[in-house]
Formats: C-alpha cells, structure tokens, sequence
C-alpha cells in the first residue's frame, strides 16, 4: 500500500505537467486536421474553379488528401517529439526535484517508514504510466481523427486507408504503436530497462557526487554492454554463437 | 480509493486503449487481399514447399502509396508487414532444409559454425565441417582451412587447421562442395587469381578447380588435385549446391568462359552467352575426373544449370517460349532424360524453377475476377503433369482499380 501511495503521490506531483501534454497533443492534432483538410479543400475549389474542374478529376491530376499526410506534417509530429521530449526531461526532473526544491523534500520522503526501493518503483511507475498512457491516447485520437477528417474532406478527394495502414505510414508510430504485441513488448521493455538504468546512475550521482557522475556512468557503460554483448561477440569473433531466439534469452 | 482518482484513471485508461488495440489487430485478419492456390487438377502435395513471391502496390494518383512483398502459397498469402519480426526471431530462422536439417540434430556443433550447407558432409561416423576463414587468401600470411569435426559416436567436437598449399598463388578460394569418404575428407574448390589491369583495377585472371583430400584420422592433408589448370581468363565458376540429405561420389564443378574482349561494366553477364561451358566430374571413391564440354554433351550454345538431385544434374536451354531441360546422369554419363515445356508469354521473367525432379511453372495471365495465374508442376524426367493450381483471390470482388499484385518468381522452401 505504501507503494501505491508513493505512485499516487508522484502521479499527482506530475499532473498538471502531464495535462498540458496531452492537452497539447489533442487540440495541435485535431486542430492539424481541421487546418489542413480546409486548406487543402481551399485550394481545391480555387483550382476547381479556375479550370472547370470535377472533384473527380482534380483528384487525377493534383492528387488526393489523405490522413496518413496530416500525420507527417507538424501538427502531429512536434506535439508527439514534445511529449517524448517533456518525459524524457522529466526522468531527470522526478529525482533532482526532490533534493533542488524549496526544503530538500528528498530527506522527508527517504526517512518514511518504508523501503526505500519503493520510492525508486513509485517514481519508475510513474514514468512508465505516463508514456503509455499518452500512447494511448495517440490510440484513443486516430479513430476520431479520421472520422473528423471524413466529415471534413469530401469522398472524392480523400485517399481513404485503414488504421493499421496509417501506423505504418508515419514510420515514427510505427515505433509508438507497433503493429505487433510482441513488438509493443520489447520496444517498451527496452524504454523502461533504460529508465531504470539511468535511475540507478541518477541514484549514484546524488550518493557519490563528483565520484558518482563517474560511477554511474560507468555503470550505464557496462549495461549497455551486457545489453549489447551477443552483438558485440558476433562482430569480434565473426560467428554467430548464440541461435537468433537465444539473443533475446 | 478515491484518493487514487488520478492514477487509477490514467492506469485504467492506458490498459483499456492498448488493449483493446492489440485485442482487436490481434482478432482482425490482414487488411491485404488473401490469395491462395486453389487445385485445378494433380496432387496437391506438390505444392507443399512452394510459394510464390510477390509484390502488392497500392496506388494513389498513380504513384504508389504502400508496397509490400507477400508469399502465396497453398495455406494463404503472407504479407511482410503481418508478420512480427521478433516474433519469426525466437521461432528461428529457416535458411533451407539442409540448415534446418543441421541445425534441429547438431545444434551444439553447429553453434557459430553458420555457412554454406555445401561446407558440411556427413556420414554415419562424422559430421564434419571445412572453411575458410578468409576467402581473400592473399592478403593473409596464415590462410589455412579450418576442418571441425563431430564424432556421433563419442559425441565429441574437434578442430584442427591445415594450411592451404600453395595459398600464396591465389587471391581467393571458395569452397564449393565437402563430402565424406573412406575416412577421408574431400574438399572442392575454385581458385581465383587476379591482376591490375591497366586502370589499377583487380580483374579475375584465371581460375582454378582443385580438390584437396584430406585425413580424418591423422588430421593431415593427403593430396593437392587440380582439375583445371587455368581454366579460363575469363569467366564463371561454381559448384552445383547438392543436398546433405543426399548421398552420392560425385563432386560437380562448372565453369562458364566468357569471351575475354572488353565489355562495358554495365552489360548484364546474363546477356552474354559463354564460348565455353565445362563441368568437372571428380568421383571421391575411385578418385576419377571427367571433363565434360557442356555444350557438345547437349549440342546447343548456352545452357544453363538448374540443380541437382542424388545423381543428376538438371540443365536447360531455353528457346523463345519453349524449355528444354536435361537430366545428365553422373554415374551412366550421359543425358537420361530430356523434356520440354512451354512457357507462359505473359510473365516477363522468371517463368519458372527446376527442384530435380520437379517443373514449375508459373503464369500470371488472369482468368475473370478472382484468378490471377497459375502454378503448374511437371516431373522433370517425364513431363508428367503432376500438379496444377489457380492463384485465386479470397471474395468475389477481385481487386480494387487502385490495387495490384505482381508475381516474381517461385520460391522452394
């Protein structure tokens, strides 16, 4: 139960910040789509008009709109790097908070009477319910995007394509939301296995100071090399020791 | 609990979206049009290990707006962007049958050993398997062969090296064949050299077949055999891959000599026809060699090799839409069968594939809505019909406007 306190109260400490993304991430997509469905329509017509054309054959010669287009252009591709960005600044931000604030918060929460790897979890989970939980968001707003594009662009001059068509689409979300749940695992796997490697190296800093900058970031080194080793070992020895199923035992 | 409002919705919502995502992709069949073989007539068992390789476009405005290569075969159609790719990781890889073969009952001994099946031989004592560690001789002082060994009996692994004779003379050495006989290990090779021409460029000068016998019980090599003394300034050479499920004495190598006149870079080597086709038969138990003029044996100008299976050597000829393929027999030497098939007009290339005793043919001309082409199968050796199979399309309605599929070739698996 304290744990769970822990997440709550690290959840709560991050709310706002965490509203602002995702605000952010809805009205720059939804409004992405409007201004660029109306925009690309504007143009249409002005041309439609210009040549005496149908909607049917303005669609031949200068091409269709279609959401997987939208997707590329800023409106959706700043608000999602912000967002990466924000909570990867924000793995940093957890720890030094708490020993930069006002009143070293971190000696009050170190001296509560629970383990003290619970805070370590609580401020991990935290960071993990955060990035899923803004993807699925992403989740959340792609159906409705394309119904509003729908409503928005008439038939003959949008290229219709199926969700999973999209995700492929923006090679970016194809990372974000792979097509695959075994992929979906290891991709997060991996991001979480960093977060916590850059919390132990975060730890040894605020344990050892000066010293603690070199430990941890030997530390980063030699988990990454573990990481890497089956990699490593192929391109030393020039063979393949372990089976491909095996690289990821 | 209310106190945990904010995490428990956000937990909530984030389990609920994700996974109702993966439930439903997971539940949804593929958004691509499914094709498979439908048997028209014959034993549908021939298709078992076919499929064939294509490619699906989706247009836009005429420009192509998604691209994806998919495999139909007699169980559907498999689009690489379906599959997970680590999820075909931790199933393994499957190279072919001879690697898988190895793999499934070797599997400790054949840990860091990967390579070219035709590396291994084996017999009911050993396993063994020969390489090289750098093809690129010349510019190593220590070129050896490296010979690793697996004894079925004792279950134990051994390896020793041995150096090349003569290594100094070649710029590169690839292994085409090893086989296993008599305690004896028999390896084939084509030795390359190379000069500077006048513009500093290295260009092959002659090429060389050799076989190097080798003691298993000594670890010492036995006898240096050139089968082909500078063979040719200008050409081709290659083994014929044979199987390691299949015994037979004959090594097969062939060479290809082009004409040495200048030719610009960027001609095809397909387009020109070789002046010269040899295949050396070299016999491991009676350590004979013949050199056969492949051209004469079939009297025709070019003629290329398709495979090989137990003791014959499949080649063909081709003339406009008409196939004409030949089984040479290795032990009676002579050609055992000859057969010709007609090919399809509309595909463009890549019409069909000779598996030794099998014929396949594809054809892409479509039939109505739903057939786009057939996979028909011949025995080699008779002609026979054996199978033939319509590429059809799942549903009635065929293919949108916007839509198209392209058939490549034919994969054996």
């Amino acid at each position: 139960m304290k744990y769970l306190k822990l997440v709550n109260f690290e959840i709560n400490r991050f709310f706002k910040l965490y509203m602002v993304l995702v605000g952010m991430v809805i009205v720059s997509q939804i409004a992405g789509v409007i201004v660029e469905s109306r925009s690309f329509i504007k143009e249409a017509n002005m041309t439609i008009r210009e040549l005496g054309l149908t909607y049917t054959s303005y669609a031949e010669d200068y091409g269709s709109l279609s959401l997987g287009s939208i997707m590329r252009s800023g409106w959706f591709v700043l608000p999602i790097a912000l967002c990466i960005a924000g909570l990867s600044f924000y793995v940093f931000f957890i720890w030094y908070r708490d020993w930069f604030g006002k009143n070293t918060f971190v000696y009050r929460l170190l001296m509560l009477p629970t383990a003290r790897l619970n805070i370590y979890f609580a401020k991990a989970t935290t960071i993990f319910i955060s990035v899923l939980g803004l993807v699925g968001l992403q989740l959340l707003l792609l159906p409705i995007e394309n119904k509003l594009f729908r409503s928005l662009v008439p038939v003959d001059l949008r290229h219709d394509a199926p969700m999973s068509e999209l995700f492929t689409f923006f090679d970016g979300l194809g990372i974000i939301i792979p097509a695959h749940l075994s992929t979906f695992i290891i991709h997060y796997g991996i991001g979480f296995m960093i977060v916590f490697i850059i919390f132990t190296a975060i730890l040894f800093e605020r344990s050892y100071r000066l010293k603690g900058i070199v430990f941890g970031g030997l530390y980063c080194v030699i988990a990454l090399g573990i990481f890497l080793l089956p990699f490593i070992i192929v391109i030393y020895q020039e063979k393949m020791y372990l089976y491909p199923n095996e690289m990821f035992g | 609990m209310k106190k945990y409002v904010k995490a428990v919705v956000i937990a909530l919502f984030t389990i609920i979206t994700i996974g109702t995502y993966y439930i439903q992709t997971s539940f949804a069949s593929s958004n691509y049009p499914q094709f498979t073989l439908k048997t028209i007539s014959g034993d549908e068992s021939e298709v078992n290990d076919i499929s064939v390789h294509s490619n699906y476009q989706i247009k836009q405005d005429g420009k192509v707006w998604l691209e994806e290569t998919a495999e139909i075969s007699k169980t559907g159609t498999t689009y690489m962007r379906d599959k997970s790719y680590y999820g075909e990781m931790l199933k393994g890889y499957s190279v072919n049958k001879d690697y898988d073969y190895l793999m499934k009952n070797y599997r400790s001994f054949m840990r860091g050993n990967e390579g070219d099946p035709v590396t291994f031989a084996e017999n009911d004592h050993y396993l063994v398997n020969v390489r090289i560690d750098y093809n690129y001789v010349s510019g190593y002082s220590n070129s050896e062969f490296t010979v690793n060994t697996y004894n079925k009996k004792t279950k134990k692994k051994a390896s020793f090296t041995l150096p090349i004779p003569d290594y100094t003379k070649y710029d590169w050495i690839n292994i085409q064949d090893v086989r296993l006989a008599n305690g004896k290990i028999f390896v084939a090779t084509t030795n390359e050299m190379s000069e500077l021409d006048k513009d500093g460029n290295y260009v092959e000068t002659n090429y060389e077949g050799h076989i190097y016998t080798i003691d298993l019980q000594n670890n010492k090599m036995l006898k240096e055999e050139i089968l082909l003394e500078k063979a040719f300034k200008e050409g081709h050479v290659y083994g014929l891959d044979r199987s390691i499920l299949e015994t037979s004495p004959y090594m097969v190598l062939v060479f290809d000599k082009f004409n040495a006149t200048e030719t610009d870079e960027h001609v095809e080597d397909e387009m020109e026809v070789p002046i010269q086709q040899i295949m050396i038969i070299y016999n491991i138990e009676t350590d004979e060699t013949e050199v056969l003029n492949m051209q004469k044996v079939v009297k025709t100008s070019s003629v290329s090799y398709e495979s090989r299976k137990g003791n014959t050597v499949f080649i063909s000829t081709q003339n406009d839409e008409k196939l004409t393929v030949y089984g040479y027999d290795l032990e009676s030497k002579k050609v055992a069968s000859k057969q010709t098939f007609v090919l399809p007009k509309s595909m463009m290339e890549s019409k069909y594939v000779i598996d030794g005793n099998r014929t396949f043919i594809i054809d892409n001309q479509k039939k109505g809505n739903t057939s786009f082409g057939t996979i028909t199968a011949y025995d080699t050796k008779t002609g026979k019909l054996l199978y033939e199979g319509s590429i059809e399309i799942k549903g009635n309605k065929g293919l949108r406007s916007n839509e198209e599929m392209e058939f490549y070739n034919i994969n054996k698996h």
